[in-house]
């Protein structure tokens, strides 16, 4: 059957203006390396033609491949640690030739596309499910967070885990047991901080809270460099912004990381709180808008895919923004839509593609 | 159990997005929030702090102010000069820096040594370091850098700046008067904190003392840096705000008290003869020459790494030129003192002017025999003829009937053997032995009278300055007035504000107008008077002057006798220092002079012909400005 092309441009909108301001963004970060903003123009048309492709295919094919796409995922991560490269003290890309790909962030859609599948393929009792029926979903999902973990990156891992729990607990989960998890949580944060967190990321935290605590005066804290450094940045933004490809902090390289994790200083020095009330509205209205489909949608599969969307994107937002204006430790989390980066690009390309796939087949029914 | 149905399903997953929905928008007002603040309520504290990163003020540092002798003519000045600094960046390849570092150093002509520590700061040059201009070649003239320029354009990284170089005109002949200038060393940087490590500081004469004065206000340029500290061009980051860049004020003009052309005639005077000479007016305390010989060249001192081989000729002479003899070195007063000693007899009834001793050539005390520089004897003295023909006999009896406390204590009235408190560093005092001072230094011994009489003909342990022994003329000529001598008489700031030093009278003595004018004429005998020790070396085509010969044992006659006669160097030490001091015209008196010649031998014969030079030249100069 040819489908008719529709769009939904609630969806479509916000999603290219927050795409325009960010490269907007990258060609002021990227002023010394106009290469690098050459390749993410191309990221950018790869991820527009993959949203397009991911639209107008069909759902169910993504979850007849949900597990398969699953079990290739691990596989994929167990290789990397294998044979993956290295860069910066971590080994989290396989080398495709012309590009770097990030395994863990196409497993950020494996994992949503499993669970779905899972859960849907569940039925739910009244009462809601108990710990061991979900306890295939749960152990599947620790298994890419132990391998991500493995690689390191402790962020990536922690934020697949976060998404994963949010779309379980979307489901019915006992009320019992739905007690038990939470008492679970409690109990497995001081663990993660004993066993799970590595020196340098304990001192990060302890950093950040003392810093947070003292209001930025310590600045003896050779750690919280990068925290500073972007701090600065987005304060000196003030109302409106130094302008521009102005931004000092930019231009001359005060910022780290200035294109990658950090490119949010980058738009808020130059376009000030102004700026940044427009980008996080986007955001925000983005994230509301996956969620409104859902009471459109007559399944579960489709409606955990949205729940899993808008999931990811508001994590990554979260620990991003929070990480750029010094409220969480520094993580290597990119900031979607926004950040350079392929992989980065083409996963929310699919994330995204889904959402709209969605969207647009549920319009009349 | 119930299984619910796909419809009930979406709707719990509904009910439970609803909550999610809510902690969305509490986590975003929690980011809104967080940016507010940032932003708006801290913004102007994060916007000091970005211009703080990207700010770096550089000092501009100012030409040192001249020096001026009061007949005008400059005798410390600064003149331009370039520096050649390269960008250790473009040196940073190991592998090619030896080679780089030879090619550069045979166009810009510096020494091997030069060459090597050039190499060695190089390849030790890390981080931010080699973004910063390190110093190759300075003192170039403007001809030798247009020669250089072209070669340079081959060598990338390299800076031509123009800088300073410190230049005193008058070379050896104002030496001790300026003193001369070098680099801050590291060990100092911490007492002279408000200037720049690289800056030179006075380091004697008036380039030390008047060193506020003379360094001038440092200008400020303020640059844009980036994160590991290069200069950038971005005009817009200043935001317009940037602090104006504000330039270097020269320093302050000193206008030193001394006339060249006496320096030049003490200098010519002098010839090889170690020693000092000064000219003080005696109305108002204004040194108007003070020349140590042999003496420095400041121009080869004052720079950024002084060479070893001048260095070590200079530090290990043992005619210590660096020594400025005039404040620094302390001598027997020898003869020059009886005026003190007769002016302390007459002043507590000792003498009259007309008691009279019997000269017999010795005088037996006890065991010992103490004897007139003439053996011949001087038959009856007085006190004219004890000061005229320097008659040691007439003092030893003198002492008789005057105690060692009066006699010290009238010396130090005259400032002798204490510090002037004249206006340049490293003044010394020297001694006046009293009761107290042989008690501090030579515990045991007793003061018998022959200690006494050799204080009162200026030997003994008796050490004064030569500036001591002038003023002291001068106060003998002004009626007994000591005034602090001093060597700058005014300061003129960049703003052209004039202070003016003030003389400053130490002490009034209270002496009888009769006993000075009885010690004075004696004096005015000593040079105009058949007789006289200066007689024959006095000249006399000028107004006629007062003065006082000296001629100072270093040591007794005894111990130089057990010297070995082959041994030249230690016989030609110790010969007797000549000494002379005066003041002119006798009536109305102007200036004071004194002159001390090292291993002299003849006060009269050595030390006069040099006083009398300056008070020719003073005179001379004089009669023509009128």
């Amino acid at each position: 059957m040819i489908q008719k092309l529709k769009f939904d441009y609630s969806i479509i909108i916000p999603v290219v203006a927050i795409l325009l301001l960010g490269l907007l963004s990258l060609n002021s970060a990227l002023i010394h390396r106009p290469s690098l903003f050459n390749y993410q123009l191309i990221w950018a048309s790869l991820g527009f033609i993959t949203f397009l492709s991911v639209s107008f295919s069909d759902i169910r094919m993504w979850e007849r491949i949900a597990i398969p796409l699953y079990i290739a995922n691990i596989i994929l991560l167990i290789l990397v640690l294998i044979i993956g490269k290295r860069i910066g003290g971590a080994q989290r890309w396989l080398d495709l030739g012309f590009m770097n790909f990030q395994v863990s962030e196409m497993t950020k859609v494996s994992i949503i596309l499993f669970i779905a599948h899972r859960l849907n393929m569940k039925p739910t009792l009244e009462d809601g499910y108990n710990l061991f029926d979900i306890f295939p979903e749960a152990a599947a999902t620790f298994l890419a967070m132990g391998l991500i973990y493995k690689e390191p990156d402790l962020g990536s891992s922690l934020l697949i885990g976060g998404v994963a729990l949010i779309m379980i607990m979307s489901s019915k989960i006992n009320r019992k047991w739905l007690l038990g998890i939470v008492v679970i949580l409690i109990i497995s944060g001081p663990l993660i901080w004993n066993f799970v967190f590595k020196e340098y990321q304990k001192k990060r935290v302890v950093a950040l809270v003392t810093m947070i605590v003292s209001d930025g005066s310590d600045l003896s804290q050779t750690s919280l460099y990068h925290t500073n450094q972007s701090m600065i940045a987005v304060g000196s933004g003030q109302r409106t912004g130094k302008g521009y490809k102005k931004g000092t902090q930019n231009i001359l390289r005060f910022i780290p990381e200035h294109h990658t994790d950090f490119i949010f200083s980058v738009y808020a020095e130059e376009f000030g709180f102004a700026g940044v009330s427009i980008l996080l509205l986007l955001y925000l209205f983005l994230i509301v808008r996956i969620l409104n489909i859902i009471p459109r949608v007559k399944e579960k599969f489709s409606a955990l895919v949205l729940v899993g969307a808008s999931a990811i994107l508001w994590i990554h937002i979260m620990i991003n923004i929070g990480m750029v204006t010094g409220i969480l430790p520094v993580v290597g989390i990119p900031l979607p839509l926004f950040s350079y980066g392929g992989s980065s690009m083409v996963l929310i390309s699919v994330i995204l593609g889904l959402v709209h796939n969605i969207s647009v087949n549920n319009r009349y029914i | 159990m119930k299984i619910l149905d796909q419809n009930q399903e979406v709707k719990n997953i509904i009910l439970k997005t609803r909550v999610l929905k809510y902690v969305i928008f509490i986590s975003f007002v929690v980011l809104f929030s967080r940016l507010f603040y940032l932003q708006i309520i801290k913004g102007e504290h994060y916007s000091r702090r970005s211009r703080v990163n990207f700010t770096l003020t550089e000092r501009i540092p100012p030409p040192r102010g001249d020096i001026v002798s009061s007949d005008g003519k400059l005798i410390a000045t600064t003149l331009p000069s370039y520096k050649i600094s390269v960008i250790p960046l473009f040196f940073s390849r190991p592998e090619t820096l030896s080679e780089q570092v030879d090619r550069f150093a045979s166009v810009l002509d510096i020494s091997s040594s030069e060459k090597t520590r050039l190499h060695k700061s190089l390849s030790e040059c890390r981080g931010s370091c080699r973004y910063r201009a390190m110093l190759a070649k300075d003192e170039i003239s403007r001809e030798k850098i247009v020669r250089l320029s072209s070669y340079l354009t081959n060598f990338p990284g390299v800076i031509i700046s123009s800088s300073y170089k410190r230049y005193y005109p008058y070379k050896d002949k104002a030496a001790h008067i300026t003193g001369y200038i070098s680099k801050i060393s590291p060990s100092e940087i911490e007492d002279f904190s408000q200037y720049d490590p690289e800056n030179f500081i006075g380091r004697t004469g008036i380039e030390r003392s008047y060193q506020k004065y003379l360094h001038g206000d440092y200008g400020e340029m303020s640059h844009i840096i980036d994160h590991i500290g290069r200069k950038i061009e971005m005009p817009e980051a200043t935001m317009g705000e940037f602090p104006e860049h504000t330039k270097a004020k020269k320093g302050a003009t000193v206008v030193s008290t001394i006339k060249t052309y006496l320096q030049e005639t003490a200098a010519a005077a002098f010839g090889d003869y170690s020693g000092s000479a000064v000219v003080i007016e005696v109305n108002t305390g204004k040194v108007l020459a003070l020349y140590s010989n042999p003496s420095f060249d400041p121009n080869l001192l004052s720079k950024n790494r002084i060479p070893a081989r001048i260095w070590n000729e200079y530090s290990q002479s043992i005619l210590r030129p660096l020594t400025n003899k005039a404040i620094q070195q302390t001598y027997f007063p020898g003869s020059t003192y009886k005026a003190v000693s007769a002016l302390a007899g007459l002043h507590y009834g000792a003498v009259t002017p007309e008691r009279t001793f019997f000269c017999a050539g010795c005088l037996l005390l006890g065991n010992e025999t103490k004897c007139c520089w003439n053996r011949g004897g001087h038959h009856y003295v007085n006190l004219k003829k004890a000061i005229k023909e320097s008659c040691d006999i007439y003092f030893y009896h003198m002492v008789n009937d005057l105690d060692i406390e009066k006699l010290t204590h009238f010396s130090r009235l005259f400032q002798l053997g204490r510090v002037t408190g004249i206006d340049l560093p490293g003044e010394v005092g020297g001694i006046i032995p009293d009761r107290e001072w042989f008690r501090v230094n030579h515990p045991g011994t007793r003061l018998t009278k022959g200690v006494v009489m050799n204080i009162s003909i200026g030997q003994g342990d008796l050490r004064t300055t030569p500036l001591q022994l002038a003023s002291l003329y001068a106060s003998l000529a002004n009626n007994g007035v000591v005034y602090r001598p001093r060597i700058v008489e005014k300061i003129i700031t960049n703003e052209g504000e004039t202070i003016k030093i003030p003389s400053e009278v130490i002490r009034v003595l209270d002496i009888e107008q009769k006993h000075l004018s009885a010690i004075n004429r004696a004096l005015y005998s000593v040079a105009n008077e058949p007789g006289g020790t200066a007689f024959f070396h006095a000249d006399r085509t000028i107004p006629l002057s007062a003065g006082k010969t000296g001629t100072s044992q270093i040591i007794s006659l005894a111990s130089r006798k057990r010297i070995d006669p082959a041994d030249d160097e230690r016989l030609n030490m110790t010969r007797d220092d000549a000494l002379y001091t005066a003041f002119f015209p006798y009536e109305n008196p102007e200036i004071a002079v004194a002159v001390v010649v090292e291993n002299g031998e003849h006060g009269g014969s050595v030390a006069a012909p040099i006083a009398y030079k300056l008070m020719r030249s003073y005179h001379l100069r004089k009669s023509v400005e009128r």
